[in-house]
C-alpha cells in the first residue's frame, strides 16, 4: 500500500487516526500504531510479516543480552549484525551472488528465485542502529517489546525510510507532543509529499519511460539527456515526496523525524550532495560504517578506502545489480578527488561547479536506471556522442514542448524557492489565502490523477 | 491558513470515503467497456499471494465517488495546465483526435500466421487488406513537431514478406479522399467512418476487377449525431459534443445468420441507444454471420476473417456476393481454412486495421 494511493489516504489513514485521536493515553496510542503498522505492511506482505516480527523479537533478546552480560557484549552484537546482514543477504543478494558467481568462475549453479520482502533494507538498518546504540551505550535498553517493535515497524518509515537512529527516536516513544498544531503541520507536509509524488514524480517517470522505450536508432543527444533528466527529477521527486509524506505523517502522530533531503541538486559538489541526498542513509553509513573504521582520522590512504567502501556499500544498498556498485564507485571517485584538491578548484568557479556536479549525478542516475550493460551502453553512448545520433530531432521538440511545464515546475521546487517565500506567505493575507486555495486545488487535481491511473477504457468487449 | 488546508482536505477525505462506503455501486463500465472489480472473497490462498489485496485496491479505484467526473478532471489539467497535447494515448489536434500507434511486437509472428493460412489454401489467392488509420492518414493534423512511428513501414514490411493478394492501393485511395475534405475515420472513435469504409470497398472491387456500385446508389442516412466511441472513452473529456455516423442504406433481399440467429438486416440499430453505437453494424461481434443475397445473379461464395473495421465495408459488398461468410477469429473456435476448403468458398479476404493489428489475439489462429 502506497501513501499515494486511494486505498491509503481514503481509508486506512482515517480508520488509524480517528480511533488515535479519540484515545489520549500514549500507551494505548501505541498498541493502536502498532496494530496498524501490521496490518500495513501485512496487505503488502502477508508472508514476510512473520519474517520482520521474528527480526524485532530477536534483535530485541540480544540487545537485552549485551545489556546484561557486559563482558559478552562483542559477541551479542556480531550474533545481531550477523543476523541481520544474514536477512538481508539471503532476501536480496542471494540470486545476485549465485549468478555473478557463475558468470565470474565460468560455473553452472542453479540460480535460486527468492522474493524480496518490501522494506527489508529499512527494517534491518533500523534494527542494527538499535543494538549497536545500546552496545555503544548511546541509548538505555528497551524493556519493553512493543516500544522497540513500534520503533522497527511504524508504518510512516517502514517500506521506504527514511531510516531513523534509534537514538533520534527513543525518547519520543513513550512521551510526545500531540496537539492540533502538529496535525495542521504534519498534514501539510504531507500533502506536499504527496503533489510531489504523483504530480512530479510520476509524470516525470512517464517521460522517463517514453524515452528509454523509443527507438534507440532514431534518439537524439538531446532526447537522451531530456530523458536522462526527467529520470533525475523522478528519483528525486518521489524518493523525496516520499520522505515528506513519512515525516508529514509521522508529525501527525505527534514524532518528529529527522529530514531526508535537503535540495541537493544545488549542490556545488558531490561531497556536498551526499551530505543533502537520502541523508539518513548517509548519515547511517557515516555513524556505524565510516567512523568505526576510523572515519578520516587514519591518514590519507585509509581516509580514500574507507571512503570508497562506504559508497560501495550505498551503492549495492540500493539494489542487487552490477549497475548499483558502479552507480558507488562512480560516487565514491568523485568524491575521493574532490578531497584530493578539486573541491577547493570547483569552490572558485561559481557557475561550473553546479555544471559540474548535475552532470555527474545525471549520468550517475542513468547508471542507476538501467540495469541492462547492453541497453545503458547504448544509451550513454547516444548522450555523450559516442555514435553518430543527430543532435536535436522532431521528437525531442515534441517530448520537450510536452513536459515543459512539469519540468519548469519541477526545476522550480529542486530549489529552496517556496521555502524561502512561505515567510513572506504567511505575512500576507492574499497570499496566505492563494496558498490555501491551491493547496486544496492540488489535492482534487492529485485524487483525478490517483483515479484515472486505474481508468482503462477496453477496445474489445470481455471475453 | 494551514489550518484551514489541513481541515478542508480532512473534511474531504472523510466525505469521499463516506460516500464510497454509501454510494451504489455498478458492475460494468460502459465508458470502459469492461466489467468493474467485484469486492474480492477473502480466501486464505487469495490473502497469503496478495491477491485479496490487489483485488481490494481495484476494487476502491473502480467504484471511487465522482470518478468519470475525476477522469475528465485529469484530461482537462493535463491538457489546459500542463499543456500536454498526447493524454492517454490520444493526440489532442484541435477539433480532431487521433490515436497514436504503439511500437509493434508481433510483426514477424503476423506474417509467419498469414503464410501458414496461405499455405494451408494452397492454389487459393488469398486477398490480404490492412487498413492504416486515422495516424497515417490524418498525420498533417498531428501537432508540431509529433513524430509517431510509421504504420507504412510495418504495413510494408507484412505486404512484402507474404505471398497473399495485396490490396495495398488501399492507402494512396484513402489519401486521395482526404485531400478532397472527407471524414474517413471518426474523431472520437478508433474506427473508419462509412464514408472510410466506401473507399476499402472500392480499392477491394479495384483488386478483383468488380465495378463498384457508386456512392448514388446508396440511401445515405445520419442515423446518430451523438456517436462517442473508444477515443472519446480514453479521454473522457464530458465537454466533447458527439459525432455523426451515417449508414449507407441499399434496398436487399437478404438473410443473415448471426450466430445462427436470423434476421433480414445487416444493422441493429438497438445499439444507438447504448454509447457504443459503431456496434450497429453486422450487429457488433459473433464469432461466424452469413450473409445469403436471395436476390442476385452472381453465385460466388466470399470468406472473411477480420477485426471489426471490416464490419462497415460488409454492407457495400453484399450485392456481389450469393453468400459471405464473416469471421471474428477472436471468439471463432474454428481454422477459418478449414472451413474455406471444406465449403469450396471462392474468395478469401483477410481484413485488419494497422493499429490494433499487433495486439488482436483473434490473427494467430485463423488458420
Amino acid at each position: 500500500m502506497l501513501f499515494s494511493s486511494l486505498e491509503f489516504i481514503f481509508f486506512f489513514l482515517p480508520i488509524v487516526c480517528i480511533p488515535y485521536f479519540i484515545v489520549k493515553n500514549t500507551k494505548i496510542r501505541n498498541y493502536i500504531l502498532i496494530l496498524a503498522s501490521l496490518f500495513f505492511y501485512t496487505f503488502g506482505e502477508p508472508k514476510a510479516v512473520l519474517l520482520m516480527l521474528v527480526s524485532i523479537v530477536v534483535n530485541y533478546g540480544l540487545a537485552l543480552l549485551i545489556e546484561k552480560r557486559k563482558s559478552a557484549k562483542k559477541f551479542f552484537l556480531t550474533a545481531s549484525i550477523l543476523v541481520n546482514i544474514g536477512l538481508l543477504f539471503w532476501y536480496k543478494y542471494t540470486g545476485f551472488f549465485v549468478s555473478s558467481l557463475n558468470s565470474l568462475l565460468g560455473l553452472s549453479f542453479e540460480v535460486p528465485v527468492i522474493h524480496l520482502p518490501i522494506g527489508i533494507s529499512f527494517f534491518t538498518f533500523q534494527a542494527m542502529s538499535y543494538v549497536i546504540d545500546v552496545y555503544r551505550g548511546d541509548t538505555p535498553v528497551q524493556k519493553k517489546l512493543s516500544n522497540l517493535m513500534l520503533y522497527i515497524s511504524f508504518f510512516p518509515q517502514l517500506i521506504a525510510g527514511p531510516i531513523i537512529k534509534y537514538h533520534d527516536i527513543d525518547e519520543q516513544i513513550e512521551n510526545r507532543q500531540i496537539s492540533l498544531d502538529s496535525y495542521v503541520a504534519g498534514s501539510k507536509r504531507f500533502l506536499i509529499g504527496l503533489f510531489k509524488k504523483v504530480l512530479i514524480a510520476n509524470n516525470a517517470g512517464a517521460l522517463w519511460e517514453a524515452v528509454l522505450n523509443s527507438d534507440m536508432s532514431s534518439l537524439s543527444v538531446a532526447g537522451a539527456w531530456l530523458g536522462a533528466i526527467a529520470f533525475s527529477l523522478q528519483i528525486y521527486f518521489d524518493f523525496s515526496g516520499y520522505s515528506d509524506m513519512a515525516i508529514g505523517l509521522g508529525r501527525i502522530f505527534g514524532f518528529r523525524f529527522l529530514e531526508n533531503f535537503n535540495y541537493p541538486y544545488i549542490s556545488r559538489s558531490i561531497r556536498e550532495f551526499w551530505r543533502r541526498w537520502h541523508i539518513s542513509l548517509s548519515t547511517w553509513f557515516k555513524e556505524y560504517l565510516y567512523i568505526p573504521l576510523g572515519g578520516s582520522r587514519k591518514g590519507n590512504v585509509r581516509t580514500y578506502f574507507n571512503l570508497l567502501a562506504v559508497f560501495l556499500c550505498t551503492g549495492i544498498w540500493h539494489g542487487a545489480s552490477w549497475n548499483f556498485v558502479i552507480w558507488g564507485i562512480w560516487h565514491g571517485f568523485f568524491s575521493v578527488i574532490e578531497r584530493l584538491g578539486l573541491e577547493k578548484i570547483l569552490k572558485k568557479c561559481r557557475v561550473i561547479n553546479h555544471i559540474y556536479t548535475l552532470c555527474v549525478v545525471v549520468i550517475g542516475f542513468v547508471i542507476f536506471a538501467i540495469t541492462d550493460f547492453t541497453q545503458l551502453g547504448e544509451y550513454m553512448g547516444v548522450m555523450l556522442f559516442n555514435s553518430n545520433h543527430i543532435l536535436v530531432n522532431d521528437s525531442f521538440i515534441f517530448n520537450l514542448k510536452e513536459n515543459i511545464t512539469l519540468i519548469g515546475a519541477a526545476a522550480l521546487f529542486s530549489m529552496p524557492v517556496y521555502k524561502r517565500l512561505e515567510g513572506s506567505i504567511e505575512s500576507n493575507g492574499i497570499l496566505k489565502t492563494a496558498e490555501g486555495v491551491l493547496f486544496i486545488l492540488l489535492f482534487i487535481v492529485t485524487i483525478a490523477y490517483l483515479v484515472s491511473s486505474a481508468y482503462n477504457p477496453f477496445l474489445y468487449f470481455r471475453f | 491558513m494551514n489550518k484551514f488546508i489541513s481541515l478542508t482536505v480532512t473534511i474531504l477525505i472523510l466525505a469521499l470515503s463516506i460516500a464510497f462506503v454509501v454510494m451504489p455501486k455498478s458492475d460494468f463500465s460502459e465508458n470502459e467497456n469492461r466489467m468493474l472489480q467485484e469486492f474480492p472473497e477473502l480466501t486464505f490462498e487469495s490473502f497469503a499471494s496478495g491477491e485479496y489485496m490487489e483485488d481490494i485496491t481495484l476494487y476502491i479505484s473502480d467504484h471511487f465517488p465522482l470518478r468519470n467526473g475525476f477522469v475528465t478532471l485529469k484530461t482537462l489539467f493535463a491538457e489546459k495546465i500542463m499543456g500536454s497535447r498526447l493524454i492517454n494515448g490520444i493526440y489532442i489536434c484541435g477539433d480532431m483526435y487521433i490515436e497514436d500507434y504503439n511500437r509493434p511486437e508481433n510483426t514477424d509472428r503476423l506474417i509467419a500466421t498469414f503464410n501458414k493460412f496461405c499455405k494451408n489454401l494452397e492454389g487459393k489467392k488469398v486477398d490480404l487488406m490492412l487498413v492504416p488509420t486515422a495516424i497515417e492518414i490524418y498525420g498533417d493534423r498531428l501537432p508540431r513537431f509529433a513524430s509517431p512511428l510509421s504504420q507504412l513501414k510495418t504495413m510494408d514490411k507484412i505486404y512484402s514478406s507474404v505471398e497473399c493478394n495485396n490490396i495495398d492501393s488501399l492507402y494512396d485511395a484513402l489519401r486521395l479522399e482526404k485531400e478532397k475534405g472527407r471524414k474517413l475515420f471518426y474523431s472520437l472513435d478508433h474506427h473508419w467512418t462509412t464514408e472510410g469504409a466506401y473507399v476499402g470497398y472500392t480499392a477491394y472491387c479495384k483488386a478483383k476487377g468488380i465495378e463498384p456500385q457508386p456512392e448514388s446508389a446508396f440511401d445515405i442516412k445520419t442515423v446518430t449525431d451523438d456517436f462517442k466511441g473508444t477515443v472519446y472513452s480514453k479521454l473522457n473529456d464530458i465537454t466533447l459534443k458527439g459525432e455523426e455516423i451515417k449508414v449507407y442504406d441499399q434496398d436487399n433481399d437478404i438473410t443473415v445468420l448471426y450466430d445462427g440467429v436470423e434476421s433480414n438486416s445487416l444493422y441493429n440499430y438497438d445499439y444507438l441507444e447504448k454509447k457504443d453505437k459503431y456496434s450497429l453494424f453486422l450487429n457488433n461481434i459473433h464469432s461466424l454471420v452469413e450473409i445469403t443475397n436471395n436476390k442476385t445473379d452472381s453465385t460466388r461464395t466470399l470468406a472473411i476473417a477480420k477485426d471489426s473495421y471490416a464490419n462497415s465495408m460488409i454492407p457495400f459488398l453484399v450485392k456481389h456476393y450469393k453468400k459471405i461468410y464473416v469471421f471474428d477469429t477472436r471468439s471463432y473456435k474454428g481454422a477459418v481454412s478449414d472451413f474455406v476448403k471444406e465449403n469450396n468458398i471462392d474468395d478469401v479476404l483477410i481484413l485488419y486495421n494497422m493499429n490494433t493489428i499487433d495486439t488482436d489475439t483473434g490473427v494467430n489462429v485463423i488458420y
